[in-house]
């Protein structure tokens, strides 16, 4: 049996049969920080000389200064003894209006950039083959110009994306939308070179040579249709995970070159665009746009977030013996707009971290003093952030996502969690509404994180916690993630919000086992670890 | 994945619907062509949805299309010289609608006796943007050359072959057309 409920005083402290070797304090002999609703008043590291001496049990070698106070910061006050149900705000419900918004925007804009050609081309017009291939080359490539656009929109990052559409969709359609690209560009290729050779008979390999040779600006077209093939075959799962991660980052980042590339020859020879018109202004200024767009969300806003809060680590902390929480301070945070389950992308100006910036979601709600990840260790670059000294500069982006309690449909949520999937749904619970359920999905006891602060906020948000120890297929997991099981946890679960987050297998187990119990797609909130 | 499989099953499927649409045959253009078509040829872009050049109907009427260069204009006396009846003052007469592979070709000339003052091209290939380029040079060659020779004489323009002979054939039935003493 390992499965464990935890709710309420009357319940703890809890201890398995099977040897719950963490110990798992209920409000004493706490030393980690908590949530600031709790009046938990950790002195504001100032940038210099911030050396808050780690909890014990840590492995490293790092001198430790004023041992003396190692404790002090730390200590519940006691007035704060009664978890204090003040947590921060509910926050209020978004609602799906702006993100179909931008659906429909982005739908209408493929209209439009097809409009040019229906209007350009007469009725009866297409006569013959060569002609009809022509045309469907020429519909080809304007579907594939401004796929490409919306491609490049939709990861740059601008915040309106990032907080109405969320990262997990947008980088969903960035993949359905870029099989579609590549496919369009190929079928485009194909059409004009073709219809091309029909129309001047000759062979179609000749007339692609001659495209190549002697029309301008070809050459940087060909090349784009070429690395596009190639990010496309990258983009295959398969393919990608036998790619080392870098090799995958710069592989995308030639992407851009695809844009500037192909860009002269749809000017140069595009039916649509070649005459200077509205069309091609429009066509120019969707281009700018875009850039701007790229521009501001990739640069402009990170730069002013930067500059107004100024992050540094402050500690890093062993959670167990493979995940960290590095607890980050800056200036005015308490202006940092954050809601629990986003995340921010990091950079940490540490030798060979510093030119990669990667995704990891917030463990604790936005507090005003300080930000806390935490990472499980699973390659070089979290290896790296074990060792990063406090002082250390961090750049960071966001925040980004719709896994929170805004997003929600329903004021009563189940969240499941798998693993290091905890730390959104960590934070995620300051903000819930009470009355949620939590369903801790850990392969061993030694994988569950967080878990004094889980006993913690069950407590203080009347939260029914189900720590879900043990391999995918014990008795315990077994029963509770099947319909009977979750029918006896949460009967209501068809009437909830489902907020899930851990590996992609727990993932995909629990959403079919959720449709099948009733919950609309809508109301079930994914954050993959997938990006 | 089965997002990017309906995205791409509805491009091509829009795609193809697009090209049908607009390459079905259209009822009122039609009539509009034929009605303000010339005497001789008919050639109105009727043709069906399939089928190659050839099939057009254009084609068969007023001039074969042909990339040989040796393709005459229709029937008719072929008097580029004298005319019969010299007009008094300029006069503007069309030429036969023209059909190749790439489109259509019909110039206007005005004439001032046998002096040919000035040629218009009021249709030329531009189905792609890379014909509409090689029509310009047409135009402003051949219509230079027109004006110069007096005649529908004129150079082939070096990649648009069948452009240059359908602009011959063309002008060559506005000047014989001229000649009968037609105007318009």
């Amino acid at each position: 049996m390992s499965t464990l409920r935890s709710r309420g005083p009357a319940r703890r402290p809890r201890q398995t049969s099977e040897g719950w070797d963490r110990p798992r304090p209920a409000s004493e002999g706490w030393d980690r920080p908590r949530p600031a609703s709790e009046g938990w008043d950790r002195p504001r590291p100032a940038s210099e000389g911030w050396d808050r001496p780690r909890p014990a049990g840590q492995q490293r070698g790092r001198p430790r200064g004023r041992g003396e106070d190692r404790h002090a910061p730390y200590r519940r006050p006691a007035a704060s003894a009664t978890p204090a149900a003040a947590g921060p705000a509910v926050p209020a419900r978004r609602g799906p209006l702006p993100g179909w918004l931008v659906v429909g925007l982005l739908w209408l804009g493929l209209l439009a950039s097809v409009l040019p050609w229906w209007l350009d081309t007469p009725t009866g017009s297409l006569r013959g083959t060569a002609a009809q291939l022509t045309a469907a080359g020429q519909i080809t490539g304007l579907v594939a110009g401004y796929l490409l656009l919306v491609q490049v929109l939709l990861l740059s990052r601008l915040p309106v994306l990032e907080r109405w559409i969320g990262a997990e969709r947008l980088i969903r359609w960035h993949r359905d939308v870029g099989a579609t690209v590549v496919v369009a560009v190929l079928a485009h290729l194909a059409l004009i070179v073709v219809g091309y050779a029909r129309l001047e008979r000759r062979s179609s390999l000749g007339e692609a040579w001659t495209l190549l040779r002697e029309y301008e600006d070809m050459l940087g077209a060909y090349a784009a249709a070429g690395i596009m093939v190639l990010l496309g075959l990258t983009g295959i799962r398969a393919v990608r995970a036998l790619l080392p991660y870098e090799l995958w980052y710069y592989l995308h980042l030639s992407s851009y070159a695809t844009l500037l590339l192909g860009f002269g020859h749809q000017f140069t020879h595009g039916q649509q665009l070649f005459r200077p018109g509205p069309v091609r202004t429009g066509w120019i200024v969707a281009y700018v746009l875009v850039l701007a767009a790229l521009l501001g969300g990739r640069v402009l806003v990170p730069l002013r977030l930067n500059l107004r809060h100024r992050l540094r680590v402050a500690d890093v902390v062993a959670e167990n013996r493979d995940t960290i929480s590095i607890y980050l301070t800056g200036r005015r945070l308490d202006r940092l707009a954050v809601l629990g389950g986003q995340f921010f992308r990091w950079r940490f100006f540490a030798p060979g971290c510093w030119w990669q910036a990667h995704p990891f979601s917030l463990s604790a709600a936005g507090n005003g003093r300080w930000l806390r990840i935490t990472v499980k260790v699973v390659g070089r670059h979290t290896a790296d952030l074990r060792e990063l000294d406090p002082g250390t500069p961090v750049w960071f982006s966001g925040p980004a996502g719709t896994f929170t309690a805004a997003h929600r449909r329903r004021d009563r949520a189940l969240l499941i969690a798998g693993g290091t999937g905890i730390t959104p749904i960590r934070a995620l619970l300051e903000e819930l509404p009470p009355g949620a359920t939590l369903v801790y999905r850990a392969r061993t006891p030694h994988d569950v994180l967080l878990g004094p602060e889980l006993d913690w906020l069950a407590e203080a948000r009347d939260v029914d916690l189900w720590y879900v120890v043990g391999s995918r297929d014990d008795p315990g997991p077994r029963q509770i993630l099947s319909p009977r099981g979750l029918r006896e946890i949460v009967p209501d679960v068809a009437e909830r919000d489902v907020y899930l987050c851990g590996p992609a297998g727990l993932l995909a187990e629990s959403v079919r086992l959720l449709r099948r119990a009733g919950v609309p797609r809508r109301r079930i909130h994914l954050a993959t670890f997938e990006f | 994945m089965r997002r990017a499989i309906l995205a791409i099953g509805g491009l091509a499927a829009s795609t193809t619907l697009l090209v049908a649409v607009k390459g079905a045959p259209a009822v009122t253009p039609v009539a509009q062509a034929g009605a303000a078509g010339r005497s001789g040829a008919s050639g109105a872009p009727s043709g069906p949805a399939a089928g190659g050049a050839s099939s057009d109907p254009t084609a068969k009427g007023s001039a074969p299309p042909g990339r040989s260069g040796g393709a005459k204009p229709p029937a008719g006396a072929r008097t580029t010289g004298p005319a019969n009846r010299p007009p008094a003052g300029p006069v503007t007469v069309t030429g036969a609608l023209v059909a190749n592979e790439y489109g259509n070709v019909r110039v206007r000339v005005t004439l001032n006796g046998t002096d040919i003052t000035a040629v218009t091209a009021l249709e030329l290939p531009e189905s792609t943007a890379d014909s509409t380029r090689r029509s310009a040079s047409v135009r402003s060659r051949m219509g230079a050359q027109a004006v110069q020779r007096d005649s529908a004489d004129l150079d082939t323009v070096s990649g648009a072959t069948a452009t240059s002979d359908s602009y011959r054939q063309s002008l060559q039935a506005a000047l014989d057309r001229a000649a009968r003493g037609e105007r318009g």
